[in-house]
This record gives C-alpha cells, structure tokens and sequence, in this order.
C-alpha cells in the first residue's frame, strides 16, 4: 500500500490466524492473512470452497463460534481499533452498525419465524436512536431501497423467493449505513439472471452509500465487475493480491493461473479447458513450504522445504511464489 | 464381483467407523459395560447369588444390610441382594422380549403402511390413531388387567402398548427412504418389492431404529416395575425388581432398604440403557453431535 | 384456523367410536365375573343369574356393544359404577379437577426447570454445564418416579415430618405428587430442548442475527428458542395428555382422589362400566390437548400458520 492512502485506510488484517479445534485434531484455516481495505473500495476474496474466505469475514466481525474457532494470532484495526481486542460489549456496537455482513444463502439466513420488516428493524432497533415506530419505517424503507415494495414488511421469509430473501438480507446489512460490508458469496445460491440483478443493485448502493466491500467469491466474473483489489486465497495463504487489473492482466501465481485457466472462453478456440489437477490440501496436514506446491507443475525440493514469503512486483502486485510463475 | 466387494467394504466400515465413535463415548461405554454385567448376573445367577430367591429365613427377617445379607433381608427374611440378582432375570426379560415383539410387529405395519402408502396406510394410520389416542401406560395396564396379572403377559401388554412407536418411526423412515433416488433407480430396473425393502430401505431405516430399540428396553423395564406395582405383572414369589418395591411398600416407615435397593437397581439398568442409547444415537448419526 | 379446529374435532369422533370399542373389547374379554365380584363368593348360583341379567351382562357381544354405544353417544350416560352404584359421569366430574391440577402443576414445573436447563446444556454444549446437566437429565429420566415419589415420603414424611404422605387436603399434599411427576418430565424436555437447540443453533440466521450486533440472550431465547419450540411443544403437550389420563402410580401411592386411582380400582374390581367410561374421558382429553398442540404450532411457527389458512383459502375457493 502505498503511504498516501494511509490516511483513507479502513479495516487492516494483519498476520491473521485463525484454527479450529475439533477432536483433537487442528484445522489450520486461515494461516497469516495480511491485507487492506480502503474508503469506499472493494476488495475481491477469491479462492475455492474451504480456502478460509467465510472464516476471515467472521473473524473481522468476531462471530466465529469459539469453540471450536480460535484466533491464534494477528491484529484486525478497523478505523484504528483493534477489533479483536475489543469487549465482547463494545464489538456489538460495531457488529451490524458498522461493519455487517451479507450471507452465502438466502434460503437459510433468515429467521423463519420473524416478519422481514422485525428483521430489518431489529438491527436498526439495535443501533440507532429510534422508537420501535420509526425503525418500522426505516425498515420498510429499506426494503424499497432493494426493490421490494413495502407493504411485504409483514410476511415471513418463506413467502419470498430465493432472490427477494437476499435483498432483504441486503436491506437488513444495509439498514444502518454501515462502512464495510462484508459479502460472502452474495449471489452463488441465485439464478444467473437474479445474480446479475443483485450485484447491479450493490454497485449502485454502495455507490450510494461510499462503502467499503470485501467481496467473497469463487466466481472471476464477479470479481472483475465489482471489485477495485483482489486477494487470491489458497489453503489460508493470501496467494497473490493487487489491483484487480494487474491480476487479470499478469496474474503470477500458478494458482492464479489455473483459476484463469479454468474458465471457459469463447473468444480463444482451445478445446478444453485446463482444470487444476489434484485436490485442495487436508487442512489438517498442510504441506511444508508452498501449500500449492503439491498441484504445481513448476513445483521443485525449494519449493517444498519452506515457507514462501510474500513477493513483492510493484505497484502493490504481490505474490507468494518463489518462481513467480514458473518463468524464472 | 468386485462390485460387491466394494459394497460389503463400504457396509463394513460404516459399521467399523460407528464402532470407533461408540468406543470413544465414554458415557456409552460406561453403559455398555454395565448393560453387559447385568447380563452376566442374569446368566450366571446361581452362581452369584449368595442364597436362593425363595429360601425364606423367618429368624432373620427385616434385618438391615450386613456382611451376611449384603443388602438386608424382607419380610420373610429372604436375602434382598439375591432376589434383586435373580430378579434380573425377570427384569431383562421382560424388557427384551417386549421390544422385540414391538419392534416386529411395529417395524413390519410400519414398513407396509410407509412403502405401500396409499388405502393401506390411511387404514393402519387410522387403527393407530385409535390405539394411541390413550397414553401407552394405560393400554398396557387395561390390556394386563384383560390378559391377566403375570410376566408374560405384561410382556405382551407391554409390548403391544408400544408398537405405536415403532410403526410410526419406521413409517416416517420409509416415506423419506421412499422417495430417495436410489430406490426409484432400483424401481426402475424392476426390483422386487421385498428386495427393495431388505436391500435399499430397511438398512438405511435402522440407525434410528436400533436407539429407539435400545432405549425402549430402558423404557420396558420402567413400565414392567409400574404394573408389578399396582399388581399387574410378575407374581410372587417370582423376584422382579417392580414386585419387590411394590411388596416392600408396606415395610417403608421402618425397613426404608426393602424398597431402596431394587430401586437403585432398576434406576442403575435403565440409566445404562439410556446411556448406551443416546450413545449410540450420536455414534450413528454424528452430525448431531458437533 | 377455525375451520381447522372444526375439521380436527370432527376427526376425533371416528377415534374416540374406535376406543369405545377397544377397550369395550378388551373388557369383553376380561376373566372374571363381574356379578360373582359384587355378589361375593357366597352367591348362590341364581343370585348371580339375576345380577348377570340385572347388569346386561347375558346378551351377545354385539347387543351389548350397541347397548352401551346407545347409553353413551345417544343418552350420553356413561352408566352406573357395579360395585359403587353410583353415576360414573358424576364420580368422573369430581375427580377429574383433582388430575388436572397435578397434571397442570407438574407440566409447568417441569417445564419451568427443564426448558432453561436444555438451554443451558445446548448453549455451553460439551463443557462441563453441558455434561453435568445432562447427566442429571439421564438420571431424571432413567428413575422409577413411583420409586422417587417413595423415597420422598419415606425422608419429608415419615421422617422430617414436613408434608403429608397422602390425601388433598392442603396445598403441602400437592408437593410430593407433582415433584415425582415434574421429574421425569423435566428431565425429558431438558432432553428435549438440548438437541432442539443445538439442531437450531446451528443454522445461518442465528448468525445472522449475532451478526446484527444482538446480544447473546436475546439470540438464544429470541431467535434460536422460539425456532426450537415445535418439538419440545409436542413433548410438553404429550405430558400433559398423559398427566390427565391420571398419574396412575403416582396417584395411587398418595392415595389422590383422582382418575388414575379410579381407574385402577375399577380393573382390579372387574368394574367394567367405570373402566369404559374413564378411558372414554382420557381420549377425549388426550385428543384435546393433541389439538391443542397443533393450534400452538401455528402460533409458534407462522409456516404451520400459512399452511392451515392456506387450506382455509383453498377451502373456500372450492
């Protein structure tokens, strides 16, 4: 990061380590993540199912359920707080004000036996100064702002599709203003053309509302329309991070790579397309050195025998391989 | 061939993986542990029980616990600890045999009403709704009384007020096994009714099945002792462990230890019971348990 | 949902038709002669013709069947006790209100104490609240109530002196049978609730809603407590239903004027018409407080809720 954004900084995750403890065998999930956001950026989280991205959005929010989660190491600084030594009293003043968080699935995120307008009033119940009355109001509002007339504020989640379900859970994350949004997944359990509609409406809201995003996802396409950064995530390993052009343009890392290559393209005329051979590592018995080492092709002994640091490409374009790429 | 081979593997170490989760319950193995000894002394009464169940001892009745009667003697001054040590025999017995004869019958109405659906179902659903629409306890009482006082009888009232349960759960377990694409695939090639049953629902049916089961002979035994103590199960001078306390009943106000000890007794079988039932309900269905 | 209520009255009819004939089957079968029992046994053989005839007992199966369906459903007369000779309904009136409120008091006991001790167990899962609890939950629900019931008369009456060991007479005489009920039934929704909660708690909108920035209490008891409800209402209610087919044990070993006792003398003495007419009375109660469980699903839960006014829409359409 360069030092003239310092002053914009919002949230910095620092050497975060997170493990989970489950009959007596550890799962290292997320292993020395670094990275920041600033004001009004977006920053993509990418990497496949089990990588970490969910644990580290709950560790920021300090939701991760202890036990069996820990955070062993690393400093979460949100607006020069550090969230993780915060009282469990003082964090909730932040959880759902000032940062909050948008679930993977729509289906399951919301209480079945609340209204949607008592969901979304709830949280601005909770935090702003206002009578049961007018957080009523606010939430209806709120439902409006997401393209929801209303009027449904009294029905129950189960009279609403999958994609009005995650508008309101939209709406709930978005009912206080706050100034990081936590995505996780936002469109994965929807349609294609339902997706398309959300993110367009997210764009526009946090346009709205200048806020911070840090966006979960597997899905490149998304990353490429929303995000400003993208932190490429593997095993718990921040693998390669930059400004969302570098890594489209010259993405380094071999994992990188194959996250590329395994897309489908209609403008190049390749037959088929290069998935990444082999399996995500056991989070249990991670391998030495480079996690990813065991899938590369350009994997040598050097690789295997320690830790990789991050390396440095200019312009904030980091990557963790020793051989950036295989090209030298 | 070495499909099947495969198939047996897999069943093997579903079995073997449940094993290795029971086995580190230590609750469910304490269970297990007892469960095994009370059936020991069942067997091996004779050897264990210092006197006989009916050997009376009219110079020593009412005597409190003592090196020579380790838990006291009754009112004929027969020796408590043996009578609870052959009592075990009723006890384990009615317990047993009345779950399996609930378990038969319940598991085959079940299996009929849940696979076949349709008239079938609506009729046996509707018998049960008539059966269950009086509390369990009390139809084994009535059906007891209709059958006569005795250990088996009260196997089969007791059994019978209990089929309810297992053809409800096996019903349910059917309808959702049912509509599993694994047993439309074998529909569609034309498998047998009873093979489908036996081979594709039965065995994906049985975890829940086997905990009801265990925790049902828990339940058997408590309500054998409740009609031994209104006087509908086992008859003197037969030892069941409801008897003893209904009979020492008269005796509380001065010989407290002639209805302690069998209800320690009863308390201690029934909670290991329990203990290896909910093991085992965490040992095959682990997603409950974290 | 008052159509539905209509709807599930008239379903129990054919069920409460089918219990009258059960136990007025199992009755038929019964050995012993109910007239020999009144008499007693130094009856003459015609002495117990005439009271056989007296009491009806000479027709076939079937006329007798249609006799007492007639007396019940059509005079509704649930007959005359043989050996009190008094009006069952009358006797049934006056012990009933004894039952219900051991029944209702032992059902909130034990709801008092096993619903927050599920939670606790569920919230603190396998720490040493959790273990501990649940333990004691086992051995609630592992111990002949009948045999604690005794060992509290045999400590707080026969000894200490502090509470009567039977009768209803004071509020002190409800302590001993209520407690001995409350046990095992608290012990079961502990039970209960502990994998009702943990089933709930694990589900996203419990994140959610901590994610809003809820405190802890309010998202155990608000939003993951009402979401567990539906299984343990069933278990409550099935207590309850089960407490007003009398605490049989129980009320036996208090000597309570109740249900439960009447029940049991009556099968002992071979009484059939009290024995018909008393179980006659538990399945209507036991269909009631089914019934009633399923109207407080609807409240509990606003999708059983939609389900039933749903079929009132459909119901109306058609």
């Amino acid at each position: 990061m360069s030092e003239t954004k310092q002053t914009d900084n919002l949230v910095s995750v620092r050497d975060l380590v997170v493990e989970f403890t489950t009959d007596g065998s550890v799962v290292h999930a997320v292993n020395g993540v670094s990275f920041d956001i600033n004001k009004g950026e977006t920053l993509g989280l990418v990497g496949e199912t089990g990588a970490g991205k969910t644990t580290i959005a709950k560790a920021i929010l300090g939701i991760l359920p202890d036990p069996p989660a820990k955070v062993r190491n690393g400093s979460i600084t949100f607006e020069g707080q550090d969230l993780l030594s915060l009282p469990e009293k003082e964090m909730r003043k932040v959880r759902g004000k000032r940062i909050s968080m948008i679930f993977q699935d729509p289906m399951t995120a919301l209480n079945p036996i609340f209204t949607v307008g008592d969901q979304i009033a709830e949280a601005i119940l909770l935090h702003e100064k206002m009578s049961k009355a007018e957080s009523e109001k606010r939430a209806v509002d709120m439902l409006e702002l997401v393209g929801i007339p209303g009027e449904r504020c009294k029905e129950y989640p189960h009279q609403f599709s999958g994609g009005m379900k995650q508008r309101v859970v939209i709406a709930m994350a978005l009912a206080c203003n706050p100034e990081l949004l936590l995505a996780d997944e936002p469109t994965t359990a929807l349609d294609v053309t339902i997706q398309a509609q959300v993110l367009e409406m997210m764009a526009n809201l946090k346009e709205k509302l200048n806020t911070s995003v840090l966006m979960i996802t597997h899905d490149l396409g998304i990353v490429a329309e929303m995000c400003d950064k993208v932190a490429v995530i593997y095993a718990g390993e921040i693998v390669e991070i930059g400004l969302a052009e570098d890594i489209f343009d010259r993405a380094t890392h071999p994992y990188t790579k194959g996250l590329f290559g395994s897309l489908p393209s209609l403008k190049s005329h390749e037959k088929r397309l290069h998935p990444i051979t082999g399996m995500v590592p056991d989070p249990t018995n991670l391998p030495e050195g480079c996690k990813f080492s065991p899938r590369c092709k350009y994997a040598d002994e050097g690789c295997r025998c320690q830790a990789i640091p991050l390396h440095d490409l200019g312009n904030g374009h980091l990557v963790r391989c020793r051989k950036e790429g295989g090209e030298k | 061939m070495s499909a099947e081979i495969k198939k047996k593997k897999k069943k093997e170490s579903r079995f073997l993986s449940t094993l290795s989760r029971l086995k580190k319950n230590k609750m469910a193995m304490a269970g297990l542990i007892i469960v095994c000894l009370i059936l020991l002394m069942a067997l091996f009464a004779p050897l264990i029980a210092p006197y006989g169940y009916e050997e009376q001892d009219l110079a020593h009745m009412f005597s409190s616990p003592s090196s020579d009667h380790w838990m006291g003697t009754d009112n004929l001054g027969r020796d408590i600890f043996s009578r609870l040590v052959y009592g075990s025999r009723q006890s384990l017995k009615i317990g047993f045999l009345s779950v399996l004869m609930a378990s038969v019958i319940g598991i085959t109405l079940g299996a009929i009403a849940g696979y076949y659906g349709g008239k079938v179902d609506n009729i046996l659903m509707r018998f049960l709704d008539v059966f269950q629409s009086v509390p369990a306890m009390l139809m084994s009482i009535a059906i007891a009384a209709t059958l006569g006082a005795g250990m088996n009888n009260a196997i089969v009232a007791i059994g019978i007020g209990t089929v309810p349960i297992y053809a409800r759960m096996t019903r349910a377990q059917f309808l959702s096994i049912r509509g599993m694409e694994y047993v439309e695939a074998a529909v569609a090639i034309n498998a047998k009714d009873p093979r489908i049953i036996a081979k594709h629902i039965l065995p994906n049916a049985l975890s829940p099945m086997i905990v009801q089961m265990t925790m049902g002979v828990a339940g058997a035994i408590l309500t054998a002792a409740s009609l031994s103590f209104i006087g509908l199960g086992a008859q003197p001078p037969l030892s069941e462990w409801g008897a003893m306390l209904s009979a020492g009943r008269s005796y509380i106000r001065d010989y407290p230890h002639l209805v302690m000890f069998p209800g320690i007794t009863i308390m201690i079988t029934v909670l290991s019971l329990n203990m290896l039932g909910d093991g085992l309900r965490d040992a095959l269905d682990p997603r409950l348990k974290n | 949902m008052s159509r539905y209520i209509v709807k599930r009255l008239l379903m129990m009819i054919p069920v409460i038709l089918g219990v009258t004939w059960f136990v007025f089957t199992l009755m038929y079968f019964t050995p012993g002669d109910p007239a020999q029992i009144i008499l007693g046994a130094d009856a003459t053989e015609q002495e117990i013709q005439e009271k056989r005839e007296e009491l009806g007992l000479n027709g076939s199966y079937l006329e007798r069947f249609g006799t007492y369906l007639k007396q019940v459903f059509v005079d509704g007369d649930l007959g005359t006790s043989y050996i009190y000779n008094n009006s069952i309904a009358d006797e049934i009136a006056a012990r009933f209100p004894n039952t219900f409120k051991i029944a209702a008091i032992s059902v909130v006991l034990a709801v008092i104490i096993g619903l927050p001790l599920g939670v606790m167990a569920a919230v603190n899962q396998n720490t040493w609240k959790d273990n501990g609890s649940m333990f004691l939950a086992l051995f609630g629900v592992s111990m002949p109530s009948f045999w604690f019931a005794l060992m509290m008369v045999i400590v707080l009456s026969l000894h200490l002196k502090l509470l009567p060991a039977t009768g209803l007479d004071s509020w002190k005489c409800y302590i001993m049978p209520c407690v001995s009920i409350a046990i095992g039934g608290a012990a079961g929704i502990a039970r209960q609730t502990r994998s009702s909660m943990l089933e709930v708690i694990r589900q996203d909108y419990i994140t959610t809603a901590r994610a809003k920035g809820q405190t802890e209490f309010l998202v155990t008891y608000k939003h993951a407590l009402r979401n567990a409800l539906i299984p343990i209402i069933t278990q409550v209610g099935n207590m309850l239903g089960i407490q007003l087919g009398g605490a049989i044990v129980a009320e036996s070993i208090f000597s309570v004027p109740g249900l439960g006792t009447y029940m049991v003398s009556a099968i002992k003495n071979r009484d059939y018409p009290v024995v018909q007419g008393s179980v006659l009375v538990v399945a209507i109660c036991f269909g009631l407080v089914m019934l009633l469980v399923d109207i407080v699903f609807a409240f509990a839960d606003p999708r059983i809720r939609s389900q039933y006014q749903k079929k009132k829409k459909v119901a109306k359409e058609a």
